[in-house]
């Protein structure tokens, strides 16, 4: 039989282009499960035999498809849109979802579960992989996320549409949430003889509890605790106080069955799962009659991967959020200078990224601001040695006329008319150097109109002094 | 294909300059950013989001038209509604009923639908923060958008974003600015078409580049200021007062440093409307008020080191205060000044209502 989410989710083989493996609602279904563990080798396999490439012919280098195939290859691993192979420290949980979704799909028992964990954790890899074990015209999967679905009433029109029954719906006009709702779940399994089960995945699940009274999710639990359909409700949440949210009347009709996931513990989890994603194998990318290519590729990709540089990013980002998209974006970043002149992803150009993507523009954007505008920001420093916050721009006007007094010879050049300095001000304003702050009321004339400085004494000090365009006497004057 | 949305209101008007042709042509020290478009482009969908940033007038629009075509672009002006982002009518593009929507689900459902991702370029898209529905803010959104990829463009570095997409990493694409010899080639291709003598007009822009450099870093200022004031350094040879030769160009810089002087000032100036003047001399008297009535008429010139308790009351600006205390002094300092005196009566009784 043919439902009709299934040719939906078949429509779109393409899978979703989002960097968030959460945000991935559609499944790879034309992956079976058997090539999906066989994919989990590949990779493997590849970066292992290296020794064995030398006995191939000489190929022709990387022209610019391959290296775009290559990259495609590495991006959609990266963003997720293809299921990985190996999921370390998720099978526990993937485990459990799976005893409880087959509950639902094959004996036709409704439940509700909740993932919890923190951001890019793998709670949607979670919810597809386990999803993706089952056949797939055997349930039928509803995918909500709280970031689209401001309101019930939107969150329904969208599961009317995705289940494709806007005509039934046109016909019984359901005046409420629930009534509809349930209209579409008992609609669904009156032609058939058997109950279809319907899966409801709920990204950004606490959301859905700030909609007023709750009714999506009263209605989606109540229906899973008293219909005869079967209703599976996953919800996924990075919020550990999600349940809390939830409305008492809410509360009581979830089955309070709660899967943790936990991000990559050490260096070496996590390794596992970048290598995994930036290794190519010829066979599974398309990049067949390139395999010498691949094996550089990986070659190179392993040294980097060893290299002590990568080791205290790596070791910094498991301290600190312990994200790994964190690791991921700096990837991204990189294969977007791939090129055929430069076709594998090496130290250097891993380097680079990390300093494009981490590295706070402040700097560069202090040395692209005019003299005028920074010797206004040394104006502003001199406000906040002096305690004077806020400051607006007439303060700063007069510390800055005082300090060309002092200096005409030399800070001649910076003499300008005073509307001059107010649109140097105002560009400070712009780079958002400097904020207004509330409450100073709007009528007040825009030259007294109170600011705060976005930035500390130090920084502003630290700009100046290794600023080389900035003249002597302004570096002077910030040290004073 | 691309998709084509008008964020917001999109003000013809005020982005004249913006829809002029690319100043990207070949070589102006943005190759590396254009490669890193191009793969974008040819990553699209794969990659949620890009975030081009860089101060103003380095290319970044230019760039973005050039890479991914006028039509990707979408200009975010004015404060705007979330909903009102995608409602725009535009005409003669088979895509738009894509973004017809007016709420995020519906295009979220229409997105998963495309049959090629696209990309789409929001220019200006520091007017997209604090934009929110029940609470969701639509820049996080956008990010999650399926099949589509969303190219920022903006002034400020992403940290400005963060309170609206807390939780993701973007990708940077930083466009720094211009430096002294790159500016002085992009000003090179500006040469009018009817001076044939390219040393002389090369002259011309090594003089505006030193006298001006200090003050006005923004290339499009130095462009408009190049074509404006270049006929009026031609004049002298015009007149045959002096040749185009090296030799004179002492002579004329000394003709055309007056007119220097006066694009710096005129470049920066304001125009104040009335409105704004009755403004400032209301405010003036208020000032008086607040001043007045804190007696603290001692204000001292004092060269020594300001401290916050000896700020001067005229920088500080204008304090709370009784109106009626402000109707005082004008009735004192003008006894008719009947149009005002009744505009602040009428202030005070509507401020009393």
């Amino acid at each position: 039989m043919t439902s009709p989410t299934r040719t939906t989710t078949t429509t779109t083989t393409t899978p979703i282009g989002t960097k968030r493996k959460r945000s991935a609602t559609t499944l790879d279904d034309d992956v079976s499960p058997t090539t999906a563990s066989a994919a989990k080798t590949k990779p493997k396999r590849a970066s292992r035999s290296n020794g064995n490439q030398s006995s191939h012919s000489k190929q022709d280098p990387p022209n610019n498809e391959t290296v775009s195939a290559a990259a495609a290859a590495i991006q959609r691993r990266l963003a997720g849109s293809s299921l990985p192979a190996e999921t370390p420290g998720l099978d526990d949980a993937i485990e459990k979802l799976k005893d409880l979704a087959a509950a639902s799909i094959v004996n036709a028992e409704s439940n509700s579960v909740l993932l919890i964990g923190p951001r890019s954790s793998g709670k949607t890899m979670v919810i597809r992989k386990t999803l993706a074990q089952f056949p797939q015209d055997k349930f039928i999967a509803v995918h909500l996320d709280g970031l689209f679905h401001t309101s019930d009433q939107l969150a329904v029109k969208d599961i009317v549409r995705q289940l494709q029954m806007e005509s039934q719906i046109e016909c019984a006009r359901p005046s409420s949430v629930s009534e509809c709702l349930k209209f579409v779940i008992d609609t669904l399994n009156s032609g058939s003889k058997e109950n279809i089960p319907v899966v409801f995945v709920l990204e950004e699940f606490d959301l859905f509890a700030l909609h007023p009274k709750q009714s999506l999710l009263y209605t989606l639990f109540d229906i899973a605790q008293t219909c005869v359909n079967p209703v599976f409700v996953i919800g996924a949440s990075q919020r550990q106080d999600s349940i809390e949210l939830l409305e008492k009347r809410v509360k009581s009709r979830f089955s309070h069955r709660v899967i943790f996931t936990y991000p990559p513990q050490d260096v070496d989890d996590f390794t596992v799962l970048v290598r995994n994603a930036i290794t190519l194998s010829p066979k599974e990318d398309g990049l067949l009659g390139h395999e010498d290519y691949c094996t550089e590729f990986n070659r190179r990709a392993e040294s980097l991967l060893a290299s002590s540089f990568y080791k205290s990013i790596a070791q910094e980002i498991v301290m600190g959020t312990c994200d790994v998209r964190e690791m991921f974006g700096l990837f991204t970043s990189q294969l977007l200078s791939l090129s055929p002149e430069q076709p594998y992803l090496t130290l250097d150009g891993f380097k680079f990224a990390c300093v494009s993507q981490l590295q706070s523009p402040v700097r560069d954007m202090f040395n692209a601001i005019s003299p005028l505008e920074q010797a206004l920001l040394v104006g502003i420093k001199q406000c906040l040695d002096r305690h004077i916050v806020p400051f607006n721009f007439e303060i700063v006007n007069d510390f800055l006329k005082d300090f060309l007094k002092a200096n005409e010879r030399s800070m001649a050049a910076l003499r300008f008319k005073k509307d001059v300095v107010f649109k140097a001000f105002e560009s400070l304003q712009a780079m958002e150097f400097i904020t207004p702050i509330d409450g100073s009321g709007n009528r007040c004339p825009k030259m007294h109109k109170m600011f705060k400085v976005n930035l500390s004494i130090g920084d502003i000090c630290d700009l100046v002094m290794e600023c080389e365009d900035c003249p002597e006497a302004v570096q002077k004057w910030c040290q004073s | 294909m691309i998709l084509k949305v008008h964020v917001g209101f999109m003000n013809q008007l005020s982005d004249t300059s913006k829809n002029e042709q690319p100043a990207i042509h070949g070589a102006s020290g943005r190759e590396r950013q254009l490669s890193q478009l191009r793969n974008v482009q040819r990553l699209a969908g794969l990659i949620a989001s890009a975030f081009v940033f860089g101060p103003a007038a380095t290319g970044k629009t230019a760039a973005v038209q050039l890479v991914f075509g006028r039509r990707a672009l979408l200009t975010a002006t004015g404060p705007l509604l979330c909903r009102l982002c995608f409602r725009r009518q535009d005409g003669g593009n088979p895509l738009w009923p894509l973004v017809a929507h007016s709420d995020l689900a519906s295009l979220a459902f229409a997105c998963r639908l495309l049959s090629t991702p696209k990309v789409v370029v929001f220019d200006g898209a520091e007017k997209l923060r604090g934009l929110a529905e029940n609470r969701v803010r639509l820049v996080s959104a956008l990010l999650r958008l399926p099949n589509v990829t969303c190219v920022f463009v903006a002034a400020l570095p992403w940290r400005q974003f963060q309170a609206d997409a807390e939780e993701s990493n973007q990708i940077n694409i930083y466009f720094n600015a211009y430096s002294y010899a790159e500016t002085r080639v992009i000003l090179e291709r500006d040469c009018p078409a009817d001076e044939d003598d390219l040393a002389f007009y090369l002259r011309f822009v090594d003089l505006t580049q030193s006298v001006l450099h200090r003050a006005c870093r923004d290339l499009n200022e130095l462009r408009h200021i190049v074509a404006l004031l270049f006929p009026k350094y031609k004049d002298p040879v015009i007149h045959g007062k002096c040749t185009k030769d090296i030799k004179d160009s002492k002579l004329l810089y000394d003709a055309v440093q007056f007119y220097f002087k006066e694009v710096i000032d005129k470049l920066y100036i304001r125009k104040v409307s009335s409105s704004e003047w009755t403004q400032a001399s209301t405010s003036g008297c208020s000032l008086f008020a607040r001043a007045n009535e804190k007696r603290t008429r001692k204000t001292g010139i004092s060269t020594a080191k300001k401290t916050s308790a000896k700020l001067r009351q005229q920088l500080v600006g204008p304090k709370p205060f009784p109106i009626e205390r402000m109707l005082a002094i004008f009735y004192r300092i003008k006894e008719d000044t009947s149009s005002t005196v009744d505009e602040l009566e009428s202030l005070v009784t509507f401020k009393c209502k």
